[in-house]
């Protein structure tokens, strides 16, 4: 439109401000990480220190705790990104429609969403406290009250995580359901009439109808969720120091660490950008799976 | 309608109040225990007493009120929510108004690239930021601690891809007749912007700053690394101040916890259908 | 379902209720703000900023006093403004600081940063200011944590104390009678076979604060079990931790505090972190921090006694909070005019020491303190002349103790000893050897 009107400068004043601060804010950083981590440096030298070529990466990826950081990374997220999304779209399933309990179970849902994740971690710390001679969590108190064997919870190196997991995925699904039931609310009634008219059951519209109507939806909140998967940091900072046995230490923890304990900013630049690279992987390989997912049906 | 919709069975509406009960459970003992003595909170929670605040106290209100500094970190709070919600609606507004309207050459590539700066999280690039953000430290001493400190706590987060993307969507979307009466009536693309686009884009506009209001409302990292004095720190990391010399008082935390979420819980309520609908509706057209 | 009317009917009821909920938000925040602001007495005039840890409210309130005294005293000189931090973020906020050459002019130091603030060049020496007499004043764990390679560069006005605090109601009932002074102090077996005689009387044996959300006080409080052993942290001389952390008398004393734990006599984890008040632990292993509120806790009647040895004598930990001044600091004379000031003992050590139940760092001080002759803190200041050992004074000290934390978290939860302490020694063996690198590739 308008081919005759020269649009360029507008563009240019318009885009101005939001391209120098995301220049200032996240490219010059995101370089400057890329930079430092090719570089010996300590956080407490004003310059940068001497160039050490890959040996910062060789160092990071030497080290052990950096392995498991990794690995309890993935597992949370491969854990929580599937389970978090089902449970949110049931959910959102279930509360979409009429009637006064749909709407108590949906602001119930929702609830806790609105704490943050610091107020979440100081709760459920809380609440899994080990049973013990002058009392015990919330959790274990009732679990003995109905006769269950007291769980050890965040003190145990095959339960901490999943503790992490369980905590996060009550935080957070609200909010993704309520993303669904939005989603839920474009799908036109005429489709889900017309595969009523064809004989279609719930399963078959459900199949049908709803999940080729909500598919950008589901792929918005798969990435969305995944992005704040990996970036777990509050939890395990606020609720086990990374413990027990490393086993809940995440990858943001571990380039927190390795720059303010280590003081060592030639590591954790070179974390942050392996970092950055697997978050890059993992999405676009989402990217990939849902455009052929998309294509198929 | 949803597949779900026409099963009613009866035992639908118990199974729902069960499954809420569950999911509200844990805030409401949070409640209950906050107005309860410390030594009682553990004691209680053999049995469904420990959901009653009895004996009832507000000793852990005033305990928190005296340790936290809540005012002055709720009004950084405060202050940093609202310049990044702020300054992001004019920044974001006008870049995503660029994106949807104007053509001009390597648009698609630029939006390309800021669609891809979405995935990268602050969290990892918090100490290179970090880095970024202390070359500027001298200017603390012509600002002052305070506002230096808040300035770094907004002014990074204050651009968002993720914003601009959400409300390009919104442009996109909306009608151009307008728009372009004005641009006949001679008006430039600068006007049409403040004048009639972004007046018009209101619904959008309540869902980014919502959304920036709760993500910054609960930062942890960021603050908790660029802080410095009492007086610039974010309700966040008040928390911290509860976890210093032993013995630590429980009842105090949950007390502090409940006092910094109100804020949100309110903002949501108010907000929270817009937040989702315009979410789900950006990833349709996206 | 059209969703449209909700919509709409929700949107109207937005348009009211957004511009309300913001005014009430923002006159919330003004209200509680006006409460948060400083005094105007010391506005106006150049400044003498100064950083120190949070402590107890008390602790604060003396520490705000001394500094108000200061400033009255002193009209022509910069006023001294405080800044409190809590104490888990402190030393992550001075590191911070010094990487944007924006650290205050007087810094509080916990006494093993010493170290690695020394190291990095945070600190300037202290020797100018003190001369041999009031060197000789101090303790020696005071002078010992403030000296980094030969030089002085921190001064504090208390010493700490860890000792094992007992109920004496529950003593008597089992029969046991604690040692008073160092050289009576039990060995691991007798300690044990108390633990085990109280066991009857009380919920848990003893308190050991394992679950501590700081750092510090697992080496604060459980280094001393290896060099009573004739063990050690860190070879700081040859910057090895290897065979030395994981090494035999490292692995045997832990592994003893491991039992504590595995046998039933302390607790990993606790959800009253004040068991020895309520009356539930017989024992606890803690501090001089402690003493005021259980003094002020009614019904309580406790005594304090060494720590028990793993080896041939009882060694207690020492170091606690000081001060000095920072590398940043414009004008250093000042900035002693006021470490002096806080370490005099009238105006600075008797408050602070009346309100945290530390002990008077300097030996003139104890003629204000009548109470050391005496009870618990004879005990405290005894330990002070004797056992006490300041932590190492190292570069790497925040990775040693982190990972010794770390280590002894997991061994409280049943870690393999010897594999967790391996596992710590390499860590910080690992820092090691990398801040060798760097200097040797600055050169």
């Amino acid at each position: 439109m308008n081919a005759g009107r020269r649009e360029w400068p507008a563009a240019v004043l318009l885009l101005a401000p939001a391209a120098l601060l995301i220049t200032l804010f996240v490219l010059v950083p995101a370089a400057a990480m890329v930079n430092t981590s090719l570089h010996l440096q300590s956080l407490t030298a004003p310059q940068t220190g001497p160039a050490a070529g890959l040996d910062n990466y060789r160092a990071v990826i030497a080290d052990p705790d950096f392995r498991s950081a990794t690995g309890n990374t993935a597992f949370f997220a491969v854990l929580v990104v599937p389970v978090q999304t089902a449970l949110a779209l049931l959910l959102a399933l279930w509360v979409d429609g009429p009637g006064w309990w749909r709407r108590v179970l949906r602001l119930a849902v929702f609830i806790p969403t609105t704490l943050s994740l610091t107020v979440t971690a100081v709760l459920w710390k809380l609440l899994y406290e080990p049973a013990g001679a002058a009392g015990s969590g919330l959790i274990n108190g009732l679990f003995q009250a109905v006769g269950i064997a007291p769980q050890p919870f965040l003190t145990s190196p095959h339960q901490a995580l999943l503790c992490i997991v369980f905590m996060s995925i009550w935080q957070g699904v609200g909010f993704q359901m309520m993303i669904f039931l939005a989603g839920l609310q474009t799908i036109p009634d005429q489709q889900y009439e017309a595969a009523t008219l064809d004989g279609a059951g719930s399963s078959r519209q459900f199949l049908h109808v709803t999940l080729p109507g909500i598919a950008p939806t589901l792929a918005v909140v798969v990435t969305v969720t995944t992005i704040f998967a990996l970036k777990l940091f509050v939890q395990p900072y606020l609720m086990t120091h990374g413990g027990p046995l490393g086993t809940t230490q995440s990858l943001v923890q571990y380039m927190v660490r390795a720059a303010f304990t280590h003081r060592d900013l030639g590591l954790a630049c070179a974390a942050g950008v392996l970092f950055l690279l697997a978050v890059g992987a993992v999405t676009v390989g989402q990217r990939l799976l849902a455009r052929r997912w998309e294509a198929a049906s | 309608m949803s597949a779900l919709r026409r099963t009613s069975g009866w035992w639908q509406a118990p199974a729902a109040l069960l499954v809420a009960a569950l999911f509200i459970a844990p805030v409401v003992w949070m409640a209950a225990a906050s107005l309860k003595p410390n030594a009682r909170i553990h004691r209680d929670v053999d049995s469904l007493r420990s959901f009653l605040p009895e004996p009832f106290t507000l000793e852990n209100y005033s305990a928190a009120l005296a340790r936290s500094h809540l005012g002055t970190t709720l009004v950084n709070t405060l202050v940093v929510v609202v310049v990044i919600a702020g300054l992001g609606v004019l920044v974001n507004g006008a870049a995503a108004f660029a994106f949807a309207r104007l053509s001009f050459r390597g648009r698609d590539w630029l939006f390309g690239i800021l669609v891809a700066s979405i995935i990268l999280p602050i969290e990892v690039i918090v100490i290179p930021l970090f880095m970024t953000v202390r070359t500027s430290a001298f200017a603390m001493d012509y600002l002052g601690e305070r506002p230096w400190t808040l300035a770094a706590l907004s002014l990074p987060f204050a651009a968002k891809a993720f914003n601009i993307f959400l409300l390009r969507q919104h442009f996109l979307s909306h009608p151009r007749a307008l728009e372009e009466a004005a641009l006949l009536d001679g008006a430039g693309w600068i006007t049409v912007f403040w004048r009639i686009a972004l007046p018009n884009a209101k619904p959008a506009l309540v869902t980014v700053v919502l959304l920036d209001f709760v993500v910054h409302w609960n930062d942890f990292l960021w603050p908790l690394v660029v802080c410095q004095g009492q007086d610039t720190r974010t309700v966040q990391l008040g928390m911290g101040n509860f976890f210093t010399q032993p013995p630590i008082s429980w009842g105090a935390i949950l007390a502090y916890a409940l006092l910094i979420t109100a804020p949100l819980t309110l903002a949501f309520a108010v907000g929270q259908r817009w937040l989702a609908k315009s979410i789900a509706t950006s990833g349709l057209r996206g | 379902m059209s969703s449209c009317p909700a919509a709409c009917v929700h949107r109207a009821s937005i348009r009211r209720v957004a511009p309300a909920a913001v005014v009430a938000l923002t006159v919330w925040a003004a209200i509680a703000g006006c409460a948060g602001r400083e005094s105007a007495a010391v506005k106006g005039r150049a400044r003498l900023t100064v950083w120190a840890h949070h402590g107890q409210p008390a602790e604060r309130e003396a520490l705000a006093g001394i500094v108000a005294a200061f400033n009255a005293a002193h009209p022509d000189g910069p006023a001294v403004a405080i800044s409190f931090f809590p104490d888990r973020q402190y030393a992550d906020k001075v590191s911070i600081a010094s990487a944007t050459g924006r650290l205050p002019d007087v810094v509080e130091v916990d006494g093993p940063y010493v170290g690695p603030w020394a190291a990095e060049g945070l600190l300037k020496p202290l020797d100018g200011f003190v001369d041999d007499a009031l060197r000789a004043d101090f303790l020696p764990t005071i002078i010992a944590q403030g000296t980094f390679q030969d030089c002085l560069y921190a001064l504090g006005a208390f010493d700490s104390a860890l000792v094992v605090y007992y109920n004496r109601d529950i003593i008597a009932r089992a029969g046991l009678a604690p040692p008073e002074h160092v050289a009576d102090a039990w060995d691991w077996a007798t300690f044990r076979a108390a633990l085990e005689k109280a066991k009857p009387y009380v919920a848990v044996p003893l308190a050991l604060h394992v679950d501590e959300p700081g750092d510090e006080w697992m080496t604060y409080a459980f280094a001393p079990l290896i060099w009573s052993n004739g063990g050690a942290l860190i070879d700081v001389q040859h910057g090895r931790t290897i065979g030395v952390l994981d090494g035999p008398q490292a692995v045997a004393a832990i592994t003893k505090w491991q039992r504590l734990i595995t046998d039933g006599l302390a607790e990993a984890s606790s959800v009253n972190p004040n068991l020895f008040a309520a009356g539930d632990a017989a024992f606890d292993w803690s501090g001089h921090w402690m003493l005021p509120a259980f003094e002020q806790t009614a019904g309580l009647d406790f005594g304090a006694m060494p720590l028990p040895r793993t080896g041939d004598r009882s060694v207690t930990s020492a170091g606690s909070w000081c001060w000095g001044i920072s590398r940043d600091c414009r004008d250093p004379a000042a900035a002693w005019r006021f470490i002096a000031w806080l370490l005099d003992p009238e105006r600075g050590i008797k408050p602070i020491v009346e309100a945290n139940g530390a002990v008077p760092a300097r030996r003139s001080a104890f003629a204000l303190f009548p109470e050391y002759d005496s009870g618990v803190r004879r005990l405290f200041r005894e330990q002070l002349e004797t056992s006490a050992r300041a932590r190492p004074r190292t570069a790497v000290y925040l990775a040693l103790t982190t990972s010794f934390a770390r280590a002894l978290r997991d061994i409280a939860l049943g870690a393999d000893v010897a594999a967790a302490l391996h596992q710590a020694a390499e860590s910080v063996q690992h820092d090691l050897d990398r801040r060798r690198a760097r200097r040797e590739a600055g050169r």
